[in-house]
């Protein structure tokens, strides 16, 4: 299905030619700012789904059968693709800075899976990380002159006689870059009147966002200065270089745009390796210990693209025949409340960009930070309820050892992330989204038994936790309709 | 069957002051597992209530669901733990520790005997003069009345009768066996957190300002003539003695209630005169002897033991407890076996993290203006820059955090855990070499905003970090390991650490007291690793050598830089003191941090986990490296010039002793390892805000979402409760202050059951 940015997308540039075109495809009935504002909404769209994809191959690694001396391995390579993910989440908020700047509106939208995009030369999807899938993701993170012979031959083969060859025609991330840039870098295009500094205090912050998950890109840790033991410390390829840079200006923008994008296929930093060399590197290694004939994965076998509609309520994604329907009625409450929780990650995210950093020094601490952090902390459910349903059955039926096959997390989008427009209804809508995760929890109370003690538990932890959060919600909505009173 | 020997559990028990005449009741701390993160409950647990005219265990109260009430009235119910004997019984050839009782003594026909030993080394610590160690003994107790422990100094003065005066450190009774409870063990009740004085001074010492503070002046406190106890002429203590060496001084300077300004300006600006000031706590060894019919001690064994101030949130634990770092010393700073880590355990650390956040106000520590004032509390904030120079700065972005939503993130940890997903955070966790390290990501590590033994940011201990490295971690495997101590036998030591002992509550064992801290709470534990190498001692939170025997005479006044040590099968080169770093002043880059008084910016890093790698090689030597030159007021970084460094091997002390988990002797003895707190303990609460030890003298209390979407709350020290936290400031009436806890700490300072103000 094409997006649906396609329509305005038919004279984009094709890159394989030496000279962009002066127009730069933007169609006749566009600004130059909205151009670059759509530009951007599409690559926060592709950053979104990269990331999803990625996490959705990094949980997938595991299982009993994985030999024990290859766990470590295993594990490392889950450490190294939601690091990746990690950092595709930073373009993701640094794309939102942009917007931010820019004046455009906060993008966290896109399609369910599998998404066929014109940028991205395979659909979108979540599947687990076998080497077909590793070889479209080295394939799609390559630098354009990517020509490492053996692996490029190998890689480009496989894929041509696999089942989803690479799209001929496809407009890359990179080319979306280079034009996003060069639309950026013309005063001529973009004047400074289309740049609104003042946003710089509602945009997110490296300290803020990601000051322990990662370093700021290119700084090295310095600890070789401490004492004799000279330790050179530089960025590992498991840990996460999270960019997340608000910008007040062109420059800040386009610096901030050009690290993004050259994290990808090449960092700046010598020290660290790009997404498409880590790939590489675990697809070496993923051939060598789990050869293609090989009957042990190193992989649970999810279900490619799974979800919790039938082919004909799915809403969107254009390949709908490839998705999988998770039919266990436990494992479908499992993936409702995770994509309740997913909802509320991608609310609290956009939220952020709403409610300015804590600049008032009268106030102190507020509504910004806590929300932030209940971001972080959906993250993490959204962690374990994915593990949950990758230990969960597909359908019923498959509760046992030998017909077990598992479910996975669905990531469906919610029907609309649009914020209310009123602040008092923001936070309304939270109080909805946990009410309708309680409902599912007593459900899932009632239905587990004995052997899911652990599932419970993280229930029994999860509405612990809720309670707290909704009781801080209560107190937040009457600040809020007491406001509301005296003004009126 | 045999008797093979005795052993004291808990070989270290920790009593809690306070002065009503009843002992607190046991109790146990349950979590309710459909609400695992709330506040845990207390429930009164078993409780031995002793006749102390008899000395007999006459009755047992009931368990309850309520909590026991920590205060009665306005007096706080002390912590008086007991000690157990237990025997070691060879039987078919297999051993079993069994409680040594009546029944044993009988079949073996030996007879008791206990000895105790106890010392209060506070002001000697400072002045030096062994004179002012005050000491008690009691020897040769076989009968079940019960004795006062009294300490003594050669500087104390003497009564109206002539007697030489005392402070009473509290109270020993061996516990009379009787049919329903015929163990063998002994019981300290300690003493009642009193403050001790010194006669008057001919001459008031000449201070530089006199102390400014709202309210009644702080001159003004009166100690009855009772509890005068120290001359004034016979020792410096009372206006005589200032801190003035980093070196030699505790860490921080001036921890004791001085004369002039505030004792927070002792270590950051100019050292006042003590004001004569002691207390009543106290540390000491417990000695049994089982003497044979002839007279011959044919059985003996020890026990540990200290008297401290109460827990005052009993329903928390600290994230780094006296328990971890004894763990690391008994089973390694590394997981033996990794795949088989139960992931409970490193859940365990996530739940003390968040117990102690709770308490902790963050955007306070965090060094955030408050409602529009700059923030000068104590913090770590203004620790970096009063001691390294570091560009006074927030430690996470400004207004980014709050306690509520931080506690939170933390519960969220745990509330993974629950669902069997592995730590994923070793990578944010400050390792112990990076204390030193205060650029921004070194500071945002975790803990956060706390200070460790070496006054610089709080570390785990190592074997704590490489838990939550590895526990559960082969859970993507599909494999849980479960948690298993295991049952108390002579040989599994584990437990010997974890044995509470019967009716004892659980703020008498180890793992309620707060780890390896500056200075600490219960103990100053940085003094227990000062003699780790046989023939030297050096100063509890410096690499210098104080003392050394007459074999290593050459090595006084010199600097331990660094010692040889295998690990991962390779001689590593391993340092004891870091250069630290941060910011340059214009933020745009990394260097080191350096004063007029530190060059280089060395920080001596604390010995728990700079040590942790050696006690493996216990009775071994090991290559130790010093500076050439000795220099008492200068310090230097490891990677000295080959010519400026002497080389000797030292041997490697046992820290346990033999087969047991009680801290050897040679370590410390009676009176070392509280030496270095504040004197007396009261000051300790005023000083320092709550970034050691918020678990238990908690900073920020009733705390509650506020409509601006943060927390609003008390500051645990507010007089008056308002909801409305007052910032740390010296000069704040609104806070309790030196005189009200010297005076009135029972009555003033409120514990906190379930995060609020308990009474």
């Amino acid at each position: 299905m094409a997006s649906q940015h396609s329509k305005h997308l038919l004279n984009f540039p094709d890159m394989r030619n030496e000279k962009l075109p002066i127009n730069l495809g933007k169609p006749g009935q566009f600004t130059w700012r909205d151009y670059l504002l759509m530009l951007l909404d599409i690559d926060a769209g592709i950053e979104h789904a990269l990331m999803v994809q990625y996490l959705y191959a990094a949980y997938s690694l595991g299982g009993p059968q994985v030999p024990p001396d290859k766990r470590e391995m295993v594990r490392r390579w889950q450490q190294t693709i939601l690091s990746i993910a990690k950092e595709e989440m930073g373009h993701l908020i640094t794309v939102q800075n942009a917007i931010t700047l820019m004046g455009g509106v906060i993008s966290m939208e896109r399609n369910d899976y599998p998404w066929d995009h014109e940028f991205y030369p395979f659909p979108f999807e979540l599947e687990p990380l076998t080497l077909n899938s590793l070889a479209k993701y080295v394939y799609a993170e390559a630098p354009e002159e990517w020509n490492e012979a053996h692996y490029c031959r190998e890689i480009c083969d496989k894929l041509q006689h696999g089942p989803t060859p690479p799209k001929d025609k496809v407009k890359s991330v990179g080319a979306l870059f280079k034009t996003i840039l060069a639309i950026l870098k013309d005063p001529n295009r973009i004047t400074e009147d289309d740049f609104h500094p003042e946003t710089y205090a509602y945009q997110a912050e490296w300290a803020a966002w990601s000051c322990n998950h990662g370093m700021p890109s290119g700084e090295q840790a310095s600890n070789q200065l401490q004492g004799s033991k000279s330790k050179t410390v530089k960025t590992c390829p498991t840990t996460a270089d999270v960019i997340i840079v608000p910008v007040a200006t062109r420059d800040d923008m386009i610096e901030a745009l050009e690290q993004v994008a050259e994290q990808g296929e090449a960092p700046k930093s010598a020290t660290e390796e790009s997404h498409f060399h880590r790939f590489l590197k675990i697809y070496q290694e993923y051939k060598q210990h789990f050869p293609e004939n090989s009957p042990i994965k190193p992989y649970k076998a999810l279900p490619v693209n799974p979800t919790t509609f039938d082919h004909i309520q799915q809403q969107s994604g254009d390949l709908s025949g490839t998705s999988t329907q998770i039919t266990h009625p436990i494992s479908i409450k499992w993936a409702n409340l995770f994509d309740l929780r997913y909802r509320l990650l991608l609310t609290f995210l956009t939220h952020t960009f709403r409610l300015a950093r804590g600049v008032n020094a009268n106030n102190g601490a507020g509504n910004y930070q806590a929300v932030m952090h209940n971001a972080f902390k959906e993250m993490y459910n959204l962690k374990s309820i994915s593990d949950i349903l990758t230990r969960s059955p597909l359908h019923t039926g498959m509760d046992n050892e030998d017909t077990f096959r598992p479910a996975g997390p669905t990531f469906q989008m919610p029907y609309s992330l649009e914020l209310p427009a009123s602040e008092l209804s923001c936070w309304l809508q939270y109080r909805d989204i946990f009410a309708a995760c309680k409902e599912i929890r007593a459900w899932l109370f009632d239905w587990l038994d004995e052997k899911d003690q652990q599932q419970i538990n993280y229930l029994h932890a999860m509405e612990n936790i809720d309670n707290e959060t909704l009781h801080w919600l209560d107190t937040v909505i009457e600040a809020h309709k007491l406001a509301r009173s005296m003004r009126s | 069957m045999k008797l093979n020997k005795i052993v004291i559990l808990p070989a270290m028990a920790i009593a809690r002051m306070g002065s009503s005449e009843k002992p607190l009741d046991n109790y146990e701390i349950k979590h309710d597992p459909k609400a695992p993160l709330d506040f845990r409950k207390i429930k009164r647990a078993e409780t031995f209530i002793v006749d102390t005219q008899t000395g007999e265990i006459t009755e047992t109260l009931p368990a309850s669901d309520e909590p026991p009430n920590f205060k009665d009235n306005n007096k706080i119910r002390p912590v008086a733990p007991f000690l157990e004997v237990f025997a070691v019984i060879e039987e078919n050839g297999e051993e079993k520790l069994s409680p040594l009782d009546t029944h044993l003594l009988k079949h073996f026909s030996l007879a008791v005997k206990w000895h105790v030993k106890a010392g209060n080394y506070k002001v000697y610590r400072r002045t030096t003069d062994e004179n002012d160690k005050v000491t008690a003994e009691l020897t040769d107790i076989s009968d079940h009345k019960q004795y006062a422990l009294n300490g003594y100094s050669p500087h104390f003065i003497k009564d109206e009768n002539g007697l030489p005066k005392s402070i009473p450190f509290g109270k020993i009774q061996f516990i009379k066996p009787n049919k329903t409870h015929p163990e063998i063990r002994l019981r300290y009740t300690p003493g009642k957190g009193l403050v001790y004085g010194s006669t008057p001074t001919k001459e008031l010492p000449n201070v530089f300002q006199p102390q400014e503070m709202g309210g009644v002046a702080y001159s003004g406190i009166e100690i009855p003539p009772e509890r005068i106890v120290y001359d004034s002429e016979k020792g410096l203590w009372n206006g005589k003695y200032t801190d003035n060496d980093s070196t030699l001084n505790t860490l921080a300077q001036g921890l004791y209630a001085a004369y002039g300004k505030a004792p927070y300006f002792n270590y950051y600006q100019e050292p006042q005169p003590a004001r004569g000031y002691l207390d009543d706590a106290c540390d000491g060894i417990i000695t049994i002897e089982l003497t044979d019919q002839a007279g011959h001690v044919a059985y003996s064994a020890k026990a540990r033991f200290c008297s401290s101030p109460p827990i005052f949130a009993p329903d928390s634990e600290f994230v780094r407890t006296v328990q971890d770092d004894l763990e690391q010393v008994l089973l390694g700073p590394d997981i033996e076996n990794q795949q088989s880590a139960a992931l409970s355990l490193a859940q365990d650390i996530v739940r003390r993290a968040y117990e102690t956040v709770r308490f902790m106000n963050l955007s306070v520590l965090n060094g955030d203006p408050v409602k529009g004032r700059p923030n000068h509390a104590d913090t770590m904030v203004g620790n970096d820059s009063e001691d390294l120079g570091r560009a006074f700065q927030p430690i996470m972005a400004p207004h980014s955090l709050d306690t509520l939503s931080i506690t939170a993130l933390h519960q969220q940890l745990y509330t993974a855990m629950e669902a069997g997903i592995p730590p994923w955070f070793y990578d944010l966790l400050r390792k112990p070499d990076e204390v030193a390290d205060l650029t921004d990501k070194g500071r945002r590590k975790m803990p956060a905003m706390m200070s460790g033994a070496d006054a610089r940011y709080l570390a785990l201990t190592y074997r704590q970090i490489d838990l939550i490295k590895n526990a559960g971690k082969d859970a993507m495997f599909g494999d849980f390991p479960v948690e298993n101590t295991g049952q108390l036998t002579p040989k599994n030591l584990t437990a010997h650490l974890h044995y509470r002992g019967q009716s004892n509550p659980p703020n008498t064992h180890i793992n309620s007291s707060v780890g390896n801290c500056c200075p600490g709470l219960e103990f100053d534990f940085r003094s227990v690793w000062k003699r780790a190498f046989v023939g030297i001692t050096l100063v509890e939170h410096d690499n210098y050598v104080l003392q050394a025997d007459a074999e290593y005479a050459d090595l006084q006044g010199r600097r331990l830089l660094s010692f040889d040590i295998e690990k991962d099968g390779e001689i590593t080169n391993w340092p004891v003191v870091v250069q630290a770093i941060g910011p340059s002043a214009d933020g745009t880059s990394t260097e080191p941090l350096r004063t007029d008084d530190n060059p280089d910016g060395v920080v001596s890093l604390e010995w728990s986990n700079t040590l942790a790698y050696i006690w493996k090689h216990a009775g071994q030597k090991l290559k130790c490296y010093f500076t050439k030159e000795k220099m008492l007021n200068k310090q230097v970084l490891a990677n000295l010039p080959a010519d400026q460094i002497i080389t000797k091997e030292l041997e490697v002390r046992n820290f346990f002793e033999e087969g047991s988990t009680l801290i050897n002797e040679a370590l410390a003895e009676p009176g070392e390892l509280t030496q270095g707190l504040c004197s007396p303990w009261q000051n300790d609460f005023r000083e320092c805000v709550c970034y050691y030890w918020a678990s238990s003298r908690p900073d920020y209390v009733n705390v509650e979402p506020a409509p601006n979407g943060g927390s609003q709350g008390d500051n645990w020290m507010q007089k008056k409760r308002t909801g409305q936290y007052v910032v740390d400031d010296y000069k704040d009436n609104r806070l309790i202050n030196y005189q009200d806890l010297f005076m009135d700490w029972e009555a003033l300072l409120k514990f906190q059951i379930g995060g609020r103000d308990a009474e």
